[in-house]
């Protein structure tokens, strides 16, 4: 027989009445001033251990007692085993730092493998119509609020068109993709769509040097769409939001910010693998085509060049790997023109322009000092004083000058205005009389 | 019972002062919070219906008015029947929407249109499940009564441009106070919409003096950068993006803390029950306080001082409300409280519905 101080409700008024239960043989007694009730233990259903809160009896009839004896309590009834587990690594801090280091594995779990494994399922699963018609939304929308139709010749269009076809071709395991020509606030990029459409924008055609540096890419958007990537970012996009939004359940509202930065977070990540997926398909793509990776290379720097001029993103949010570490990938695959070694010496000497159908210039002249130039202005006519640019330079380690390639440079000529010029002829021009 | 005297609010001859206890503490809270989690994630979800369970059923059971504490008796299976429900709801909304963005207008139109349904089960649901003093609390308004309400007042406040916001609000408040009964006792409320007026003036007050100076500082920021008197450095960039927004958000949260303090304070001040009136004492700057130090807290730990961000938080709203009982009034049960399906609840948690008092 159990002894256990209580208070009883009846449930039909609020009045408490302190009393005393006794347990055993199978019978439980409610005994107190006014109270003298008796029932049977096997009906009377008890609310389960939670922390030190007190514990419910609720008796058949609508009565209901509530102990602080939660001890007792657990004597008197059998332990279910889910219970007992529950409390146990409730009660215990070292339990408890054990299930937050769980928490941390299984959240990484879930989220590194399990969110792309179930995005995987999906995807393979998506009909191919569904997916052609998300991207005709997509393109729909991006056309009315932030597109405009291409400047770019139809003519030019075409050829483009054709030369890709080429590549698309040779590059093995293909996907059925279009490519679109808009102008757009985004500057010069490129990006693929669900359901294979690739769009470019009119600044991307007028960045490229060449039409090489065009079609390197495409061939990268081509990459994103034979991996179905932006299906597949959108997908774990909402399958991430999901598992965050369970686990924030508790106070979303009131932390909306702090929640939502993990979700961004993850997100960008998982890009950054579909971006290397991407590259490497590229490069591949340009191989296979007799196409040199440099070009992939030279237009990477010149975007992040151009990019760089506005209001940056910090690097950790950016969806593309480092530029650098894309560039030295497209180089190092390149195998004619290497990145000059830190030790090595090239000879800059010679006429350098933006576009060698320009008439303006840049001229390195060397001076007598080994490995130091003098960068003047020329025009067809011939250059400004020695030195206009910039007098006495190593070119290789100053900090205005980025040497691509032995015949590419990039000179920082202010915040917003990076440019690369090209060695357009290695003989030196007289220098003008008058100025 | 041992009273408790000693409150700022006026009390009558024959009233006593009962204020609530959180017997709680937040590395308790914790532990069941994270062990509770554990088993969601591993259950991939499943478990999320007794996890919230659980966890509410150690609020409710630390909460102690005038001795006793609440009970909360949701069955898990509800829950987890109203989030299938609920999840299944959301799934539909996402993927009609890739698919065919338009349909998200009909989405919207069905749940506005159901909207009263699902604000009255849920506080159906909520309050039935509570109980206090072995006896359930009642939410008893008809899906009829809130349409009239939801439908009918919001209408007018669309159509007058947000002016009728206050009022809208007002009456929202007391709609959802004067429907809730303990047992079969209703209570009564009715909130005067000047006094929301004065209050929601203030508050965009306190908006526009952060807002204003705000974009006035960011705008000459920008100014000087184009006439490049200054310049950022490239890994500071974004930061062009977040200044003109954050005092926005920082006036927002002020602004936030002071209407839900103020209003709150009103609206308590004016429900009754029998024998039973409240008040409360919560400040403005106490709120902002909490918000500010809750979220930072939050960011700073990836989410593990959750626990102790919800036991403080209610610990504060507790220590600033006092229940004023005139005698020892009785109250009867109501033996008719048939149990309600939890999915409208579980709705309302997933889109964001706002069902709190």
């Amino acid at each position: 027989m159990s002894v256990i101080q209580a208070v009883y409700f009846d449930g039909k008024s609020s009045a408490r009445r302190p009393v005393t239960l006794l347990v055993g043989g199978g019978k439980v007694k409610v005994v107190g001033a006014e109270v003298d009730l008796e029932f049977d233990a096997r009906l009377v259903r008890r609310s389960l251990r939670v922390g030190r809160t007190p514990r419910w009896l609720y008796l058949p009839g609508g009565g209901a007692c509530v102990t602080e004896d939660n001890d007792a309590i657990d004597r008197i009834t059998r332990d279910m085993r889910y219970e007992k587990l529950l409390y146990r690594w409730e009660s215990r801090p070292h339990y408890a730092a054990a299930a937050v280091l769980l928490v941390v594995a299984m959240l990484w779990l879930l989220v590194d493998r399990g969110v792309p494994a179930a995005v995987e399922h999906i995807a393979a699963h998506m009909p191919v119509e569904a997916e052609a018609t998300l991207g005709r939304q997509t393109l729909a929308t991006l056309d009315k609020r932030w597109m405009q139709p291409s400047h770019v010749a139809t003519a030019r269009q075409a050829t483009l068109r054709e030369k890709f076809a080429r590549v698309a071709a040779t590059a093995g395991k293909s996907a059925p993709y279009q490519i679109e020509f808009r102008r757009s606030l985004f500057g010069a990029n490129a990006f693929a769509l669900p359901g294979g459409t690739i769009v470019v924008t009119d600044g991307l055609v007028e960045l490229a040097k060449r039409d090489e540096e065009i079609l390197a890419v495409l061939a990268h958007e081509l990459g994103h769409v034979r991996g179905r990537h932006t299906l597949r970012r959108l997908l774990e996009g909402s399958a991430t939001a999901l598992v965050i939004a369970g686990v924030t359940g508790d106070i979303a509202s009131t932390t909306s910010l702090a929640a939502a930065a993990p979700a961004l977070l993850v997100q960008t990540r998982y890009s950054r693998d579909n971006e290397r997926e991407a590259d490497a398909f590229a490069l591949q793509a340009m191989k296979a085509n007799q196409l040199d990776p440099g070009h992939f290379a030279r237009i990477l720097v010149r975007l992040e060049a151009m990019h760089r001029g506005g209001a940056g993103i910090p690097s950790f949010l950016s969806t593309h790997p480092q530029t650098a570490e894309r560039a030295a990938l497209a180089r190092a695959a390149s195998d004619d023109k290497p990145r000059p070694l830190a030790g090595e010496h090239l000879d800059f000497t010679g006429f350098w322009k933006t576009d060698c159908e320009q008439i303006f210039g840049l001229q390195f002249q060397p001076s007598e000092k080994p490995g130091v130039y003098s960068v003047s202005l020329c025009g067809p006519e011939g250059c400004l004083d020695s030195g206009t640019h910039r007098p006495a330079t190593t070119v290789q380690g100053d900090p205005a000058y980025e040497v691509l390639s032995a015949e590419e440079i990039l000179i920082r000529e202010g915040a917003r205005r990076d440019s690369t010029y090209v060695k357009c002829a290695s003989t030196l021009m007289p220098e003008l009389a008058e100025k | 019972m041992g009273e408790r005297q000693g409150s700022a609010a006026p009390v009558a001859a024959g009233e006593r002062v009962v204020r609530p206890e959180f017997t709680g503490t937040a590395s308790e809270y914790f532990r069941v919070w994270i062990v509770n989690l554990f088993f969601t994630l591993g259950t991939l979800g499943i478990y999320s219906a007794w996890a919230k369970v659980r966890k509410r059923r150690y609020l409710y059971g630390c909460t102690r008015l005038d001795g006793d504490s609440f009970d909360y008796f949701a069955s898990p299976k509800a829950v987890l029947r109203g989030r299938i429900v609920a999840v299944a709801i959301f799934i539909g909304y996402a993927l009609a929407g890739e698919i065919y963005p338009p349909s998200h207008f009909a989405f919207w139109a069905v749940g506005l249109l159901a909207l009263p349904w699902l604000l009255v089960k849920a506080m159906s649901f909520n309050a039935r499940n509570s109980a206090y003093r072995g006896l359930r609390f009642d939410f008893q308004a008809t899906p009829r009564q809130a349409a009239r309400l939801y439908l009918g007042l919001a209408l007018v406040v669309v159509l007058t441009a947000g002016v009728a916001m206050p009022w809208f609000m007002a009456r929202h408040r007391a709609f959802i106070a004067s429907h809730h009964a303990f047992g079969t006792s209703g209570f009564r409320c009715e909130l005067p919409a000047r006094s929301f007026y004065r209050i929601y003036f203030l508050a965009l007050l306190i908006v526009l003096a952060f807002a204003v100076p705000g974009a006035a500082l960011s705008g000459y920021l920008t100014f000087l950068q184009f006439q490049n008197k200054i310049s950022l450095p490239q890994s500071l960039g974004w930061l062009v993006w977040v200044l003109p927004i954050l005092p926005v958000y920082v006036g927002y949260a002020f602004a936030y803390a002071y209407a839900q303090a103020r209003t709150a304070n009103l609206f308590w001040s004016r429900v009754e029950g029998d024998g039973v009136r409240f008040a409360s004492t919560l400040a403005a700057w106490g709120l902002v306080k909490l918000y500010f130090s809750n979220v930072l807290a939050i960011a700073c730990t990836a989410g593990m001082l959750i626990p102790w961000a919800v036991v403080r938080t209610l610990r504060y709203r507790l220590a600033n409300f006092s229940m004023i009982v005139a005698g020892t009034p009785l109250y009867a049960g109501n033996p008719s409280l048939a149990p309600v399906g939890a999915a409208s609840q579980e709705l309302g948690d997933f889109f964001n519905v706002d069902v709190g008092v």
